[in-house]
């Protein structure tokens, strides 16, 4: 309970100080919502969705699509994807996936995707001292690179969780 | 007299076994019939400890009736059950579309706009084939009628024309019925994959990074998928497709049919409708690409991969589902019919038995 009020009061704090900028696009495109759809391959998170904002992680940085963005094709990384609706951000964190922004509507489709609040600390806690372990005894390319991507994808995670 | 205890045991023993217990009910059931045949000729000739004899012959008659009642009450669960799961298999196939489609428009669109560069890619060229491997689809259990010969018919048959045009052929087996047909035959088994009731992203994943890797090592030429298209609920058609390398001119030039299971009349029946191939994105030419396109194609095809085993997956289970759902119905008309005759037997046998006690006592009395 606590731990959602701070969250909850943190991002709105945030969202207030980065605020300004932010409503003042938001004044220019008013009447627009964004048009979101958000596919995993056994299903649909959101589909046709209107929604303020989108935060992505792409692999070349965090990006915010708006209404009115240019078109953009990103590949994503190990990172959450915040949703911006009627002041409520929905967080989900996904494994990888692809960003397309249209000119008339934003797909995310991600190849795996959970919402943050179903990420368990300790079990997180867990899996990047495994992911360490497993990079220190790989030998070969093969077991060094799935390492690799192990502890990429963990650690994101816990930075995830504890931004959150 | 001699295959009762075989049908007796299948009966009991559940249903959930493969095909030895399907072959003992067939032989069963036509033992069956012979024996009733048999039973007048019996009845004509005997006499003195006939009462007896008779008594017996109706506790078996009633036994063998309860047990084919028992039967049909299985199939016919057997095909509620099935035509249950075909409707999650087609919930699944259309959970997994959106994100397909998205990825082949996306796909579309970055091929158009590369191949104006005349690119190279390894998953879309074409190489000079030494060695293919096919990837059977069959199922895990039996019980579905001809579902599984269809499908390793097709499949020897395509070897067998590989083999003419002295190409190397091995195989990727997704089911048991295919592993233990292929595994003690000429063409070698690469890898074998269990086939899940219920296909998931990650099922399909483990086997496309085996074929990707195979592929692109070199070490295969070209891979193709055997799997059984769903047509109607009593047809279904075995299908060749090569998954690699994909087709450049079109990723897919046939558009999608999607089946739905509804009922009509109290009857099931499958309406399907083609959905038409999704259209390549245009992407303005002022799109941002925030990675090179070629890498980003080059991400893309796996998951799209991915994403068109997974469908045929899915359409191989609801295939198969369809199957056994019209095997059952076969299966418990079978089994209604089989009661009906034992009935009439037993009526006549015991009606014999009482004109018999009646002759007996009258003779006695007169005497």
């Amino acid at each position: 309970m606590f731990r959602q009020a701070a969250s909850r009061a943190s991002a709105l704090a945030r969202q207030s100080a980065a605020g300004g900028q932010r409503r003042q696009m938001a004044e220019a495109v008013a009447a627009d919502k964004l048009h979101f759809n958000f596919f995993l391959p056994g299903g649909t998170i959101q589909k046709d969705a209107a929604v303020d904002m989108v935060l992505v992680p792409a692999s070349s940085g965090v990006m915010g699509i708006l209404p009115r963005h240019a078109p953009t094709v990103a590949q994503l990384r190990p990172g959450v994807v915040e949703v911006h609706s009627e002041g409520t951000k929905d967080k989900y964190f996904v494994s990888s996936g692809f960003a397309f922004v249209h000119k008339d509507r934003t797909d995310v489709c991600a190849v795996a995707a959970a919402p943050l609040s179903d990420l368990d600390a300790s079990a997180v806690a867990q899996g990047v001292t495994d992911a360490e372990a497993a990079m220190a005894a790989a030998k070969t390319d093969m077991e060094k690179a799935e390492a690799q991507i192990g502890l990429d994808t963990y650690t994101a995670m816990r930075s995830a969780l504890t931004m959150a | 007299m001699n295959s009762r205890p075989a049908f007796v045991g299948a009966a009991t023993g559940g249903f959930v076994a493969a095909t030895p217990a399907k072959a003992a009910v067939c032989v069963s059931f036509n033992g069956l019939r012979g024996n009733a045949a048999v039973l007048p000729a019996n009845r004509a000739a005997s006499s003195g400890a006939a009462s007896v004899t008779m008594g017996a012959n109706i506790r078996e008659m009633r036994e063998r009736i309860s047990t084919v009642k028992n039967t049909e009450k299985i199939t016919e669960a057997m095909r509620l059950v099935s035509a249950a799961k075909v409707r999650r298999a087609q919930d699944a196939v259309l959970r997994t579309r959106p994100f397909s489609e998205t990825l082949q428009k996306v796909l579309g669109g970055l091929i158009k706009r590369l191949k104006a560069d005349a690119i190279d890619l390894p998953l879309l060229t074409e190489r000079t084939v030494k060695k293919v491997v096919l990837v059977v689809i069959s199922g895990d259990r039996g019980l579905c009628g001809s579902y599984n010969n269809y499908i390793i018919k097709k499949t020897e048959s395509r070897i067998k024309d590989l083999k003419a045009e002295g190409l190397e052929v091995e195989l990727v087996c997704v089911g048991t019925k295919a592993n233990v047909y292929f595994r003690r035959r000429e063409t070698p088994v690469r890898k074998f994959f269990n086939c899940p009731q219920a296909p998931s992203a990650e099922n399909a994943s483990s086997i496309t990074d085996e074929l990707l890797a195979d592929y692109l090592s070199g070490e295969v030429d070209r891979i193709e998928l055997l799997y059984t298209r769903f047509v109607s609920l009593i047809s279904c058609e075995a299908s060749i497709r090569t998954l690699l390398p994909l087709s450049p001119s079109g990723l897919e030039t046939d558009g999608d049919e999607i089946f739905q299971l509804t009922s009509v009349g109290g009857q099931f029946v499958v309406k399907s409708e083609t959905v038409p191939v999704a259209e390549p994105e245009d992407f303005p030419a002022d799109m941002i690409f925030e990675q090179d396109p070629l890498q980003i194609l080059n991400a893309i095809l796996p998951l799209y991969l991915n994403g068109q085993l997974l469908r045929t997956l899915q359409e191989s289970v609801a295939s198969e589902l369809a199957s056994r759902m019209s095997a059952m119905s076969s299966a418990s008309d079978n089994a209604k019919d089989l009661g009906k005759a034992l009935n009439k037997e037993m009526n006549r046998a015991r009606q014999a038995a009482i004109t018999q006690d009646l002759m007996e006592i009258i003779a006695g009395s007169s005497a």
